[in-house]
């Protein structure tokens, strides 16, 4: 029997196969993550996983001998294979995308609660390693639920209507959104410490899941039984979907995992830089796969939906950036780009206030600039000789003043809602939830006010009113429909959003003037015992 | 001199209007063991959290081995064992897994970790207990765990808040051994406690705060010495008593003593006279014929200092 760390305990030590794999298994963890050995070896001996386990596994062998006997035994002629198949994804489900991602909030949370987190944060691991290592415990509950109803799933593939592409489709997308879960369910947790809101977070995340799994399972159910699944299938569009569900939902997994490493870092280290590194690519990941769809299907509505979903997601992750402090601590300032190019490259990405805004502002307009370059192609200089789609005549308006007006809105409300935030900071401690809570208002504020003054002065007119311009849902919505034909509304959008950028813009220089500190020698003497190979070397990146 | 172990710079913490830590200062050289001494809420456990790295001043700094808590933390981390007021330990795990998922966490790899967790386990007296869960340990079996815990990466500053609190007799006895053993081999320690006969037999120096200000900081001695003006001293004779009081009624007419008193076989007196004069008297008496057998200052216990320093104020 292994004992510890790599050495069999004398008195037992075994022989044979399987002492030695053992013992390779107690090599391996060594390069583990060490919370996931802890919870490997907290679950092996939990009641709670035990019971999950068990309870599975007899619902999967009762659905089992129920299937079969509702089939009277003719499963094999008959089109019921994917009604076993569904039976059995339902319970998967519900492991997956409950059991799981719950598991990994209350394991984080509790950590919290019972005070070990702390205990783990003063230790050398990262936050980073802590929220991975908790994200991979999820993978292996993940793994032991899959490996709990392979057997079952393995049997349907026998049946008539399944095929192995379907049950390998079935488990990859049920594993990535479980994993997208989890790791929102992580960051969830690292949302308050307060063991009052932790039971109502618990009690919304249960909601959320549960409701997500509905959902899930209705889509699922029409997926199999009515039989969506064998004609999917057969096109290339369903294998770009499993692409575009894996670098999507993947995407998510380390924006939800770098988010809750964030808020569980030191106070005074760099919380921002790693998560405006994955935005920039989910942006470019969103754009890529919009512009795709729209050069496979010709439809123009994609680039419209494009810049209309990037703008709501740069609006979210931009109210959370503006709410950073704009000042930065010295063990910041010691990793800032130094040279010129890294300087004007890269401060986008330094933590504060004003550089989210601009980096929210830059990365849509990266967006809307690459959509119109799209429609000059297309039109202008007529490049559908090379396979992109022509464009309906008169749409090419729609599309322009839609991108100009989200740019504009976004533009005008983030940085509105920075301008009050940094008013707030003038006197008490800007939050995540007060930043929250202050966007909420603006929103709320800017889209209900309008409507209801609308609605009141001209309740039976159904055309649009430059009443309505503050609200960027009626605004956007009509530009998407094609009927924005108001141009004072238009003009006052822009130029409010251009004024209002232009004052956030003067307004963050001060941002942007901050200097890369010297590492104290004390620091440096440390680092050069620590790691003796590293000597101080000549400047290769803009870091140096 | 030496670089301090630990350091605090004008250290200051506030929770919206309340001020818990106020403004200390103090250094703590290597290998010293400082009594940290505080009404409840004076701001101890505050300003412990910030040199543990769990909290970050509102101005100030603080340091361990010359690192700033709020630049370095990690630096910090590699050299600082922390023992909170709380346990801290998991169900569904033994000691041996608890002290093996800390020693990873801690970077320790291979034989070195074993060695580490067997050294400690050994230290702390839980060789015996490697199998047991935790939820079946003693409250002076899990402050032991707990300090192996913070042993396992061979720190060179501790710092532990209340270990002894709730402790019996013979657990406080035992960990009280295990500090000494610790401050024998060089740690720096920072120890916190209500129990002060128990922290002035193991501490070298007190620091004593009070509002999140620090009132005083030294040896017990030094503090009284600061605090008062005077020192009293007990003198035994084996003539009868008479003669002594007779002779120092002189000495008290010269104004060089003051308040003579007779204690049963025992004379005292006090005086505010340096220590070579103070040796003056004693020799002057033994020259004099009379035959002293006992001549003591009064040993100050860190709970009269404690009194006489704090005002028992709370915010």
């Amino acid at each position: 029997m292994v004992s510890d760390a790599g050495t069999l305990s004398e008195d037992k030590a075994g022989s044979g196969w399987w002492a030695r794999g053992e013992e390779w298994l107690v090599r391996a963890s060594e390069y583990l993550n060490p919370l996931l050995v802890k919870e490997a070896r907290q679950a092996l001996k939990s009641n709670q996983f035990a019971s999950t386990f068990i309870l599975l596994m007899t619902l999967a062998w009762g659905w089992s001998f129920l299937g079969v006997s509702l089939s009277e035994f003719q499963l094999s002629l008959g089109p019921d294979g994917r009604s076993m198949l569904f039976g059995y994804f339902m319970i998967l489900v519900v492991a997956l995308f409950v059991i799981v991602p719950f598991s990994a909030f209350r394991s984080l949370a509790a950590e919290r609660e019972d005070g070990t987190f702390e205990l783990i944060s003063i230790t050398t691991l990262s936050a980073r390693q802590i929220v991975f290592g908790k994200l991979g415990s999820s993978v292996v509950q993940m793994t032991v639920y899959l490996s709990a109803l392979a057997p079952c799933i393995a049997f349907t593939s026998l049946l008539q209507g399944v095929d192995i592409y379907l049950i390998c489709f079935l488990l990859l997308i049920s594993s990535i959104v479980s994993l997208t879960f989890s790791s929102f369910g992580l960051m969830f947790a690292t949302i308050t410490r307060a063991r009052h809101w932790q039971s109502a977070l618990s009690v919304l995340l249960i909601l959320a899941l549960g409701f997500a799994t509905f959902v899930w399972l209705v889509m699922s159910f029409e997926f199999f039984i009515g039989g969506f699944g064998r004609v999917v299938l057969e096109y290339e569009v369903f294998w770009t979907s499993v692409l575009n569900t894996l670098t999507v939902g993947l995407s998510f997994v380390a924006l939800f995992t770098y988010a809750a490493a964030g808020q569980l870092s030191f106070a005074s280290d760099n919380r921002a830089t790693a998560l405006r590194c994955v935005m920039v690519a989910q942006n470019v990941i969103g754009l890529g796969w919009f512009i795709y769809y729209w050069l496979v299907t010709g439809d123009w509505d994609f680039l419209s939906a494009a810049v209309v979903t990037l703008g709501l997601y740069w609006s979210v992750a931009g109210a959370f950036m503006t709410a950073e402090s704009p000042q930065l601590s010295p063990r910041v300032l010691r990793q800032l780009p130094q040279s010129l190019l890294g300087r004007a490259f890269f401060s986008w990405f330094n933590p504060g206030s004003g550089t989210g805004y601009l980096f929210a502002m830059a990365n849509i307009g990266v967006a809307v600039v690459f959509i119109l370059a799209m429609l000059g192609l297309s039109t202008v200089l007529g490049m559908r000789q090379f396979g992109m789609p022509p464009f309906p005549a008169g749409g090419g308006d729609d599309l322009l003043l839609t991108c100009v007006m989200v740019w504009a809105y976004l533009a005008a409300y983030l940085g509105i809602g920075r301008l009050i935030l940094a008013l707030f900071r003038q006197f008490i401690y800007v939050s995540l939830p007060l930043a929250f809570v202050v966007y909420c208002a603006l929103h709320v504020v800017g889209n209900i006010v309008p409507y209801m003054l609308y609605a009141s002065v001209d309740r039976y007119q159904s055309s649009y009113s430059t009443i309505l311009a503050p609200s960027w849902m009626f605004t956007v919505y009509t530009a998407l429909d094609g009927k924005l034909n108001g141009d004072l509304a238009i003009a006052l959008v822009s130029i409010t959003g251009a004024a209002v950028f232009l004052a956030n813009f003067i307004l963050a220089a001060p941002e942007v003037g901050y200097e890369k500190m010297a590492v104290p020698d004390r620091v440096m003497k440390d680092e050069i015992d620590l790691h003796p190979e590293l000597q101080p070397k000549a400047a290769k990146s803009p870091w140096d | 001199m030496s670089q301090p172990m630990i350091e605090l710079r004008r250290l200051h913490r506030n929770f919206g209007r309340t001020r818990a830590v106020n403004d200390i200062s103090f250094e703590v050289p290597r290998g010293t063991v400082l009594g940290y001494v505080g009404p409840n809420g004076a701001g101890k456990t505050t300003s412990m959290r910030i040199l543990a790295t769990l909290d970050i001043p509102t101005f100030g700094d603080a340091f361990v081995d010359g690192f700033s808590v709020i630049n370095d933390p990690d630096r910090v981390r590699r050299r600082l064992g922390f023992m909170p007021d709380y346990f801290g330990t998991y169900s569904d795990v033994n000691c041996w897994e608890y002290l093996d998922f800390f020693a990873r966490a801690y970077g320790l790899v291979g034989p070195e970790r074993s060695r580490a967790i067997r050294d400690v386990m050994a230290f702390t007296r839980l060789d015996g207990l490697r199998d047991k869960p935790i939820r079946g340990l003693s409250k002076g079996m899990k402050q032991r765990l707990c300090l192996g815990r913070s042993m396992l990466h061979d720190p060179s500053v501790l710092i532990m808040d209340e270990p002894a609190a709730g402790l019996d007799p013979r657990a406080r006895i035992e960990l009280r051994e295990m500090i000494r053993a610790l401050s024998a081999r060089g740690k720096t320690i920072l120890i916190s406690s209500h129990i002060l006969t128990e922290l002035a037999e193991m501490c070298d120096q007190v620091a004593i705060i009070e509002l999140g200000r620090l009132i005083a900081i030294g040896t017990v001695q030094q503090i009284m010495r600061q605090r008062t003006s005077h020192r009293e001293v007990k003198v035994r004779s084996l003539d009868p008593l008479d003669s002594l009081m007779n002779w120092l009624a002189r000495k008290e007419q010269e104004e060089s003593v003051f308040d003579l008193k007779r204690d049963g076989e025992i004379v005292r007196f006090s005086h505010r006279l340096s220590a070579d004069e103070e040796a003056g008297i004693l020799r002057q008496m033994i020259l004099d014929g009379i035959r002293v057998s006992e001549f003591a200052g009064h040993v100050t216990s860190l709970e009269e200092v404690f009194l006489s320093v704090t005002q028992g104020e709370v915010q």
